[in-house]
């Protein structure tokens, strides 16, 4: 039977049927995923190897990955993204039309079909506190979701101290007598309809009893403790761009450790100060390098230093056995930060259960971005068959 | 056996009319729409219940056919005009006959404005509730709306949110606080301090704009500001924008004023409206620069003007009446907060408003229950309506329309009436014209819709069919390339847009005749867009009506900005696009994009021309089936870039790749002096329209259009009638559609005629 004639048969008299307990819901297979998008994207030249396919060279950029396995994707973009850095907000959406509205990103997609198990549905975070064009992870309704930069307060929404339990409880309470006296309102509306509107109030009875089936969820979990762990994030409080976003890092790898959400998005800053033997110098300024070779040096430098890190992550995944539940998104928002270009964009895929090790090159026939990301969603359990502007999916093996 | 003989002379007699238009397509049409063939998808050798079915099918064949346009001219074999008038007859009869439309929802603005009327009072409800889908259509039409867990969840929210907000029991702090020095923070890209003081330099909110440290408005209502500020280094009278909002997004700030700062004159005090929790943001509107970094200035060694803010003070709410008047409105009859005596009553008047209808005590049992386990709870009146009024607010009375018959009620006929001309629920006149069935009369309903255009809400009406009848919002999307267009500016969308919807708003405040949108003596422009027109004499920001001289190419709908510019791309007009647009929103006709086709590349280098591609339309029968009607609409505009300059020549660059950005140039000394450079070629702006009819220029374009004005009138009362209805409007609706043409002859069609005429038809009190 499906939910919807349970609960044509549910009647008035019973109000809303019971369900099942929160956390006894089995779970068939567990899909995670980790965005990652560079705001300047990354130097292509140093990262696309040449040949296609299995042989393909380990290049500059690739080297950091040394160890995991992984696909590299060669001349994916968003043909319907532009806008030089503004267009930023629209790469894991493919859409960006000016306005402050976007359509549904990959990481919210996902979430919204695996995120409802666990605590927090998607944590989504920006690496930088004064940062333009930060948004990237947008919600069905294409408003922005909430992207978090300070460390402290990513640590405290995580493990610290529940204070607003019993507001929050209030407010689940009132939902649910709320939810109680529209379907009796309801009842009483569907007597005199026309058949063909009859499904419009079917749609209303239905979205009754998921919005009731969040609400259980979230009273569930203001039952469970938070557990306890310990802070990663350091004392010292002037840090480069490069080290603060690596705390970031760390906290993705406990929130991951911890099941505490499955949908993990962030924007790596374009602003901020990177170390260059012993000196300081701003990355926005490495990445209008103008072919400048030594402006280039640093920049992959730069990169690497950043792609390290997010090796370190992946082994942090690895090590707890989560690797192939998680798809490991490292993308970017220009593919030529020189130029402003938002063509052919760096794309490399890890874990996910995918067995990967080939370089997919799509430089002479261009495919969107998004059939990647079809595919990638389809992966767990995405039903559609589209997403965005996509033609089609993309093969990964 | 008598029966069984009238049975069969009825399948005889069918069978007999169904032969004839198998006949029909026998003869002129399966050639190309049979088994085989199926041009188009089509086939026409096979008249089974599926096929008759097909409402969508049917009805394009008869405009087909009716039309003259198929079977194509080249056949030689083409029916006589009275075999396609019988034929067309004959489908118009067979079209199913359902009750059109579906239950329809609220849309955003709608339930915004239905409960803002009915408290009295603005909620910031655009954080609470989801935008509507556009694609296609009007946003009102039942068929595009879905309703999901996320929606109503999202109802519940702004449900909570409203009944706190008209519900207030308590009197809230009165502030009285000074912002001083670093108390007002400097912000955006370029910012620094001067003497403790936050100095602003840009024009650029996201380079230069000041906050209040750790302050947001902690009431919704009306505050007091005292600015104390001066712009060093220069003499001249400055500009101080005021918004409400967060600071770090530019797309929640409200503007709510700018500020004259003269010299010597630095301390200036005005009142706003706020809502709880907005932020206080200032910004430097009248600086010279956008940008110094883009200059390769650094923001502290610029030299140009800069405003220091020394402080800032923040009175309020100015409290003038109390209680707030939407708590007035819910317990205007009782005292007592602790007795739940008065609430059935309460609540079942909230009902009436809410529902829209009035509504029976015992209906509201499962309301009134939930007020009372909470009364018992709180013994707090105000708290049990609180509640009562979410569960209202989220009920499907409220969310969906009172469309639910194939004959409307009173109460269903005053709720369209209004939310077609108000956006919003009935007032107070309309609920009593629906309590006494009176709406249900022709002549009140047409005084009723006299009134509802004659009060301010009716400019929501013009702006919201305006916007999503010619897709205004879609203006400034495609934004123009600075290369080609130098005199473009961001901001310049806006005005663009504002220029149509006061344009509109003018021919239906005076009832003039439709035909200005075809061509017209007026416009309206501010300096800016009188720049772009080439229109002399026009200084300031504010918007007027210009008459248009007699030589001028401008007037009507087409020689607009917003027209030109949202069908082109941002370095090209798009004679397509336009010739689309032309024929959807101006002749109504249903556009089918062809699938897999590669659009018009934009060619900035001029290597092939315009019509070089267009031509490319002839060679294929398919595409030329359209193409032949979009083709010689779009290009007789090309003389209008997508800006909506007039011009003589295309502007084709020479070399696109040549244009570094400053930071480039900069960085690359060779760069320094390369400037990307243009060649002119001549433009084509005619062709025969597919009916041999020619088009040369706008003025071939507009006498084209005044040729069809009837076909074009009959196409807006269609639009106004999808927008009224909120339903997809087909050709069992052309009675309704002839007779109000026929009825606002008088006028020339004025605009208003049009709405009064339709209010007024008895289609009015049907689905």
């Amino acid at each position: 039977m499906n939910r919807r004639t349970i609960l044509k048969a549910a009647g008035l008299s019973l109000l809303l049927p019971q369900l099942e307990s929160f956390g006894e819901i089995k779970e068939n297979k567990i899909h995670r995923m980790l965005c990652l998008s560079f705001h300047l994207g990354l130097y292509t030249p140093e990262l696309y190897p040449v040949k296609a396919g299995k042989d393909f060279e380990t290049t500059e950029l690739l080297k950091p990955f040394e160890g995991n396995k992984y696909s590299v994707f060669s001349g994916l973009d968003n043909p319907q993204v532009g806008g030089g850095h503004n267009g930023a907000v629209g790469v894991l959406t493919g859409f960006y039309d000016g306005s402050g509205k976007n359509k549904i990103s990959v990481d919210q997609a996902g979430a919204d079909i695996n995120g409802q198990t666990t605590r927090f549905s998607s944590l989504s975070f920006r690496g930088s506190s004064n940062f333009n064009n930060a948004q990237i992870s947008w919600n069905k309704f294409g408003q922005p979701v909430a992207q978090e930069y300070r460390t402290d307060k990513i640590f405290n929404k995580l493990f610290g101290v529940r204070k607003d339990s019993k507001e929050q409880r209030e407010i689940l309470i009132k939902k649910k007598s709320i939810l109680d006296a529209i379907y009796g309102q309801a009842k009483g509306m569907n007597k005199n309809l026309l058949a063909k509107d009859k499904n419009k109030i079917d749609e209303y009875f239905t979205s009754i009893r998921e919005v009731e089936k969040q609400l259980k969820r979230r009273e569930y979990w203001l039952d469970k403790p938070v557990k306890k762990v310990k802070s990663p994030l350091s004392k010292n409080k002037s840090k480069g761009v490069i080290e603060y976003v690596n705390e970031i890092f760390k906290l993705i790898a406990l929130a991951y450790r911890t099941d505490s959400t499955r949908f993990i998005t962030m924007q790596i800053p374009g602003s901020g100060n990177v170390p260059i033997e012993n000196n300081k110098t701003n990355y926005h300024g490495l990445s209008h390098h103008g072919k400048a070779p030594q402006k280039v040096k640093d920049l992959v430098t730069t990169e690497k230093a950043f792609l390290t890190h997010i090796n370190n992550l992946v082994n942090d995944i690895k090590e707890d056995g989560q690797l192939d539940q998680t798809q490991v998104l490292v993308t970017g928002a220009l593919g030529n930060a020189s130029s402003h270009s938002t063509k052919n964009l760096p794309v490399i895929l890890l874990g996910g259960g995918f067995k990967h090790g080939q370089h997919y090159d799509h430089r002479e026939i261009k495919k969107p971005l998004c059939n990647l990301y079809l595919s990638m969603l389809q992966k767990m359990g995405y039903e559609r068959d589209s997403f965005s502007d996509s033609t089609g999916t993309l093969e990964v093996i | 056996m008598k029966y069984i003989f009238i049975c069969c002379l009825f399948l005889a007699v069918n069978l007999h009319a169904d032969e004839k238009l198998k006949a029909f397509f026998g003869t002129y049409c399966t050639d190309c729409h049979d088994e085989d063939v199926q041009k188009g998808d089509l086939r026409l050798d096979q008249l089974d219940a599926k096929f008759f079915k097909d409402k969508h099918l049917l009805e394009s064949l008869i405009i087909a056919i009716q039309d003259g346009e198929m079977p194509p001219k080249k056949k030689k074999k083409q029916p006589t005009s009275s075999e396609r008038d019988e034929v067309v007859q004959y489908i118009f009869k067979k079209l199913p006959k359902d009750i059109p439309g579906t239950l329809n929802r609220l849309t955003r603005e709608e339930y915004i404005n239905s409960v803002s009327d009915l408290f009295e009072k603005s909620f910031q409800l655009y954080n609470y509730l989801p935008e509507d889908e556009i694609s296609g259509g009007f946003k009102n039409n039942g068929k595009k709306q879905f309703l999901s867990s996320e929606l109503l969840d999202s109802y519940i929210n702004a449900a909570i949110y409203v009944s706190g907000k008209a519900i207030i029991s308590q009197k809230p702090k009165i502030l009285n606080k000074k912002f001083v020095g670093k108390q007002v923070i400097s912000d955006g890209i370029e910012r620094f301090y001067v003497d403790n003081k936050a100095a602003l330099i840009t024009s650029h909110n996201l380079r230069s704009r000041a906050h209040l440290k750790d302050f947001a408005f902690h009431f919704d209502g009306t505050y007091e500001i005292t600015v104390d500020a001066e712009v060093t280094r220069d003499e001249k009278e400055h500009l101080i924008g005021v918004s409400i909002g967060h600071p770090d997004f530019t797309s929640s700030q409200v503007k709510m004023t700018q500020l004259k700062l003269k010299q010597n004159e630095n301390v200036m005090t005005f009142s706003i409206d706020a809502f709880e929790s907005d932020q206080l943001v200032f910004t430097f509107d009248s600086s010279k620069t956008r940008s110094a970094k883009n200059q390769g200035i650094n923001p502290k060694n610029y030299k140009g003007p800069q405003l220091l803010i020394k402080s800032v003070t923040v009175k309020g709410p100015i409290i003038k009446k109390w209680p707030p008047k939407s708590t007035e409105i819910i317990f205007a009859n009782s005292k007592d907060v602790k007795s739940f005596d008065d609430a059935p009553k309460i609540i079942q008047n909230l009902a009436n408003k809410i529902f829209r209808r009035n509504v029976q005590v015992n209906e509201l049992k499962p309301t009134i229950a939930l007020a009372k386990a909470n009364f018992d709870e709180t013994n707090n009146l105000h708290e049990a309506v609180k509640v009562a009024l979410q569960a209202l607010l989220c009920a499907p009375d409220f969310i969906f329309k009172n469309e639910k018959t194939a004959e409307l009620n009173a109460y269903a006929v005053a709720s369209r009436l209004s939310y077609f001309l108000t956006k919003s629920a009935p007032d107070e006149k309309l609920r009593a014209l629906a309590a006494n069935g009176q709406i249900l009369n022709k002549d009140v309903r047409k005084k009723e819709a006299r009134r509802l255009l004659n009060s301010s809400k009716s400019e929501r009406f013009i702006n919201n069919f305006t916007e999503q009848w010619l897709r205004t919002h879609l203006v400034g999307e495609m934004v123009p390339d600075r290369r080609f267009f130098p005199r473009y500016r961001p901001e310049m969308a806006d005005m663009m847009k504002q220029e149509t919807h006061m344009f509109m708003a003018k021919i239906l405040k005076d009832n003039l005749s439709i035909y200005n949108i075809i061509d017209s003596d007026f416009t309206f422009v501010n300096q800016k867009l009188a720049s772009i027109y080439g229109i002399k004499k026009v200084k300031g920001e504010h918007f007027r009506e210009v008459k248009l001289p007699k030589e001028s190419p401008r007037g009507g709908l087409l020689t607009q900005a917003s027209f030109l510019n949202m069908n082109s791309t941002g370095v090209a007009s798009s004679p397509i696009l336009r010739g689309v647009w032309i024929l959807e929103n101006i002749y109504g006709t249903h556009m089918v994009p062809p699938a897999n086709v590669k659009a018009l590349e934009p060619d900035i280098r001029g290597a092939s021309t315009v019509t070089d591609i267009l031509d490319k339309h002839k060679s294929t029968e398919n595409c030329y089936r359209c193409h032949a009607k979009i083709d010689p609409l779009g290009l007789a505009l090309e003389k209008f870039d997508p800006v909506g300059q007039y011009r003589k020549t295309y502007k084709k660059m020479t070399d696109p790749g040549v244009f570094y950005s400053l930071n480039e140039r900069k960085l690359n000394p060779k760069l320094k002096n390369i400037r990307p450079s243009f060649k002119s070629v001549p433009i084509v702006d005619e062709r025969d329209y597919s009916d041999g009819r020619p088009v040369k220029g706008v003025r071939g374009l507009k006498t084209l259009l005044m040729d069809d004005k009837d076909i074009i009138t009959k196409a807006v009362i269609k639009k106004l009638t999808e927008y009224a209805f909120g339903r997809h409007v087909s050709l069992t609706d052309n009675v309704l559609i002839d007779d109000v043409y026929k009825d606002s002859s008088s006028s020339k069609h004025g605009m208003k005629d049009l709405i009064i005429n339709m209010v007024g038809h008895e289609a009015f009190l049907k689905r």
